[in-house]
């Protein structure tokens, strides 16, 4: 995908998991965009985007919940981030099969999906795009913080978004990013199948757990907090302690410097 | 085979708890599945080659009548018989049939999992028909009495020790021997079996229209005795095997030897266009073709779920498929297990007994990824779930249950509201902890292995504000 960034302005939409449980990622996902002289904008009304029933199988409970979504969206002009790969290729890939027979919405799900971008994907471009970043003060540490990461199905196998993240993480200064094996196994989650198939599910987290061990590193990132949710509960069940973050709050809190926010504002 | 897979669940857990087998599984990711990688990352135009399959099996599907029709006129004009198979068990009769009017004492078979459909080596030890698998992971499983594990590794849940047990039990051999003495007691016992045999029944991975040929592709070479030693050959194959041309073979080949094992080419590959001519010196003196649908036809007419027929079956998404590697081949119940088994399964034995089938995959796309013609298996697995959770289709109306759809529609009206979105998360949070496993719609089985999160005072809409106001004072 081409994406030309030069808005002012973008507008979050922060997803359930990170609205109800994990707040400060959102707040992250604000500051880093601030930092790279980009305001973010909140739609303070936005809902569910329907995944977790469209995963399912209920998909008039998806379609309403999804309608919502773009009525909401269609008039928000500016680019929309999401910090996570799941909730983003919801609208970008199933949003068209979901309303595959609604003629009216189908144009407007094509307008919005041209202004939604993963985070990651999201700050890669202007990283890549826009030479603002070489102004970014990187935070000087003479320690550096190992971090792996966990590549999250549907960011990577949805929306093939593989290298960005890692990019990403290579660039923080205070980071010594670590490849765990096996990082593009899914951790177990699924959303409804880690209910559903308790045990199998704990038996994939188990299995990531042990990649995770294996570099001994102080943080695990990824780009979605479900993923962590479920990593992360088994990391603290089992005293393990490599602690979770996302990946806004990873380049929020290692590599962009005060200075450059109080230059963005 | 008779289908169990309402026993998902129970046989899952059963497998995870079996440490032998979890030992076995695991070599699934650094074997097969890495190969696989490797091999295909090393072939030039991989994804374009993916694409052109792809499209081929689309178009044959679309064109089916036309290319079985010139299959089996090649086939007959090559002085073969062509049969057409409603059912399984149309299929199982005919084979059968064939072998009573023959006189045929032994059968030796090469590996088919379409036989396995129509649990073929049953109806004919009924018979009084001896029936020998003669690939070496299908005889070790037919020794144990158990249906494959794997699409082309039937064995791969037994370590070599449990054979050397398994052989000792049944064949009286030393207890201690290790792989290659195990290998060698097969190829012994199986030589004289293929001697012997009045039949040789194998599967086809092709069949090729515009020349009449059956392709098989193996690593044993029992496949090549079995189309040429016996007196008569009866190749089973399922509709869709058929592909419009022996040009297309070359990539078909590529597309599932690298997928399936990772090697550039098996060791065997045979190719079968009819009996014996006067001129050969050997070959069998009939080759009979069975054509099996066994409830492809209504997969073909279901426009979501057809391109579940485009399948080489090479395994490849079992090997990438993180569920297949905990709960293994059996767990699935039917022929076909992992994630295209999900799908082909409860199309083809029914969506009622099988609704747990399309629910046990976290959707990860790994198998999708893995696929040598691109099926989109997660797609279909969330339509799957469509038809099981709203009863969209009008032979099985609602098969889930009325509670968790009940459920579904409070939790999406709480979530369409911001307040109430947060107060059914609060809830949510709350009950976790506190409901037996049985109420598995609720997350407390979740928290036996994972510390459930802590709930935020504040969620982000309030937090940002808050924080947003603070500025604008």
């Amino acid at each position: 995908m081409v994406v030309v960034v030069n808005k002012a302005n973008v507008s979050i939409f922060a997803t359930c998991v990170v609205n109800h449980i994990y707040p400060n990622v959102g707040m992250s996902v604000c500051n880093v965009l601030n930092k790279l002289g980009i305001s973010t904008t909140v739609e303070t009304t936005q809902v569910c985007c329907g995944q977790p029933f469209f995963n399912s199988g209920y998909w008039s409970d998806a379609r309403k919940l999804g309608k919502k979504f773009l009525e909401l969206y269609k008039s928000v002009e500016d680019d929309i981030v999401i910090p996570s790969g799941s909730c983003t290729s919801m609208i970008r890939n199933h949003y068209p099969d979901l309303f595959e027979d609604d003629d009216d919405l189908l144009p407007i799900i094509n307008d919005v999906n041209s202004r939604i971008y993963e985070f990651t994907e999201y700050v890669s471009c202007i990283l890549v795009n826009d030479d603002r970043n070489m102004d970014v003060q990187k935070k000087v540490s003479g320690h550096t913080t190992r971090v792996t990461y966990h590549e999250a199905c549907h960011l990577s196998r949805e929306l093939g978004i593989k290298e960005e993240p890692r990019k990403l993480l290579n660039l923080v200064d205070g980071v010594e990013f670590i490849e765990m094996p096996k990082s593009e196994v899914c951790c177990g989650f699924g959303g409804l199948f880690s209910v559903k198939f308790a045990d199998i599910s704990s038996a994939m987290m188990n299995e990531k757990i042990d990649s995770i061990q294996s570099v001994d590193c102080e943080f695990v990132t990824s780009s979605d907090s479900s993923c962590l949710m479920n990593i992360g509960g088994g990391l603290a069940k089992n005293n393990i302690a490599t602690k979770p973050m996302h990946i806004a709050e990873v380049i929020d809190k290692f590599m962009l410097g005060e200075d450059a926010h109080e230059a963005s504002n | 085979m008779k289908p169990q897979t309402e026993l998902f669940k129970q046989k899952s857990v059963e497998t995870l708890h079996d440490v032998k087998i979890q030992e076995n599984l695991s070599g699934l990711y650094s074997g097969f599945h890495e190969e696989r990688i490797k091999v295909s990352s090393e072939t030039e135009n991989w994804e374009s080659m993916r694409e052109k399959g792809r499209k081929i099996k689309a178009h044959t599907l679309d064109n089916l009548d036309k290319y079985l029709e010139q299959l089996e006129k090649n086939i007959i004009d090559s002085g073969g018989n062509v049969f057409y198979a409603n059912s399984a068990s149309d299929a199982s009769d005919y084979v059968t049939n064939l072998a009573k009017e023959r006189g045929v004492k032994s059968v030796v078979k090469s590996k088919s999992m379409i036989s396995e459909e129509m649990s073929l080596n049953h109806h004919l030890e009924i018979q009084g028909i001896e029936s020998v698998e003669t690939d070496l992971g299908e005889y070790i499983v037919q020794l144990a009495d158990e249906p494959p594990y794997h699409i082309i590794a039937p064995a791969i849940h037994k370590s070599s020790e449990e054979v050397s047990k398994l052989f000792n039990e049944k064949l009286g051999t030393d207890p201690d021997y290790g792989i290659q003495d195990l290998t060698e007691v097969a190829r012994k016992q199986l030589r004289q079996k293929f001697i012997h045999a009045d039949m040789g029944i194998t599967g086809g991975n092709f069949m090729v229209a515009d020349t009449g040929t059956l392709v098989i592709v193996t690593n044993e070479g029992n496949g090549r005795m079995c189309t040429s030693m016996p007196r008569i050959h009866v190749a089973i194959v399922g509709m869709e095997k058929v592909i419009p041309s022996v040009s297309d073979l070359g990539l078909f080949l590529r597309l599932l030897i690298r997928s399936a094992t990772g090697q550039w080419m098996s060791s065997y590959v045979t190719t079968v266009s009819g009996p014996k001519r006067s001129t050969d010196i050997d070959g069998p003196e009939e080759f009979h073709l069975v054509i099996v649908d066994n409830g492809r036809s209504k997969m073909i007419a279901d426009p979501k779920l057809r391109e579940a027929l485009y399948c080489l079956r090479c395994g490849a998404c079992l090997n990438a498929c993180p569920v297949y590697r905990k709960v293994g081949g059996h767990s699935y119940g039917w022929v076909y297990p992992g994630p295209i088994g999900s799908i082909v399964s409860p199309m083809l034995t029914g969506l009622s007994d099988g609704k747990d089938l399309p629910f046990a995959s976290t959707l990860c796309g790994s198998c999708k990824e893995a696929c040598p013609v691109n099926i989109d298996i997660p797609r279909m697995l969330l339509h799957l779930r469509n038809q099981v959770s709203e009863g969209n289709t009008s032979e099985n109306g609602l098969i889930g249950s009325r509670f968790e759809r009940g459920l579904s529609s409070i939790a999406s009206a709480f979530l369409s509201s911001p307040k109430w979105a947060s107060k059914l998360i609060s809830v949510a949070g709350f009950i976790s902890d506190k409901l037996p496993d049985k109420f598995s719609v609720f997350p407390s089985a979740w928290t036996r292995t994972k510390e459930a999160p802590h709930l935020p005072k504040k969620n982000f809409i309030e937090m940002w504000n808050e924080q947003n106001n603070a500025n604008d004072l």
